[in-house]
């Protein structure tokens, strides 16, 4: 009876830490150097992390969502687009520390981290 | 008591090496976030596809390779094709849920922690600078 009460409690919290990386803006955000059809202009190299509180087990998400995507796109500022970019999700130390200890296993609580990397560049036309 | 130890183990081993369900997203060539600056509506074609990423420990040790990278290779639109408004999602989705709840209760999840990762985008038309 324990097993499926905590099965019914967990299900319905089925897609708990969820990391959605999106963009809808006029911007472009790539992982490769180059950008098809346009000359790249280096601009600055960027790195950044962001850190999301959950309440029992990822099921209730506090603050902004996580998002890689949105995070790259506020580092281009008055310029055109990343490239370089790097994506990466998941838990580190301290992440993993406050979900495993304090959070007693994640049942009560845990965080999940987001990762962004790249360069922030102009295009101009290839001729 | 050797389950307790061993959990206490995998614990301390996690809050060591601090890198649990990492996934890293990396984009093919003719992919992207947002669009270029010539986007044409025209001839936009959605697609998403969504697949289960393994994970052994609580997350400590990835036991299949492949990640978001390889899931939109097989959405390759060919030449002169893009994909363009791409987003890639990870969470605990149902099944990863069921199957870390039943094998060993809810501790089944320090043996075997799938994760789903989720990507959609549009395949496009690309032509360079609009021309």
């Amino acid at each position: 009876m324990r097993r499926w009460t905590t099965l019914l409690l967990v299900l319905s919290l089925s897609g708990c830490f969820t990391v959605r990386h999106s963009y809808e803006g006029d911007h472009l955000l790539t992982s490769t150097p180059e950008v098809e059809g346009y000359k790249v202009r280096h601009v600055r190299h960027f790195e950044g992390h962001d850190r999301q509180f959950f309440w029992i087990h990822g099921g209730f998400p506090v603050g902004e969502d996580l998002n890689g995507a949105e995070q790259a796109a506020r580092e281009i500022g008055d310029h055109d687009a990343v490239v370089n970019l790097q994506l990466t999700d998941g838990q580190n130390v301290t992440d993993a520390f406050i979900t495993h200890i304090p959070c007693i296993l994640s049942l009560l609580c845990g965080t999940w981290s987001v990762w962004v990397e790249g360069d922030v560049v102009d295009l101009e036309e290839a001729r | 008591m050797k389950a307790r130890t061993l959990l206490a183990a995998l614990v301390c081993a996690s809050l060591t090496t601090g890198c649990l369900f990492t996934a890293r997203h990396e984009l093919p060539a003719n992919a992207v976030f947002g669009k270029f600056p010539e986007h044409s509506a025209a001839g936009e074609r959605p697609f998403e596809d969504s697949g289960m990423k393994n994970w052994a420990l609580a997350g400590f040790v990835p036991w299949t390779g492949w990640g978001s990278q390889r899931m939109l290779e097989e959405h390759d639109p060919g030449s002169g094709l893009r994909i363009e408004n791409l987003a890639i999602e990870t969470r605990f989705g149902t099944w990863d849920t069921i199957i870390w709840v039943f094998p060993g209760f809810f501790y089944g999840y320090y043996l075997w922690a799938p994760r789903t990762v989720e990507v959609s985008g549009s395949v496009v038309h690309g032509q360079a600078n609009g021309r």
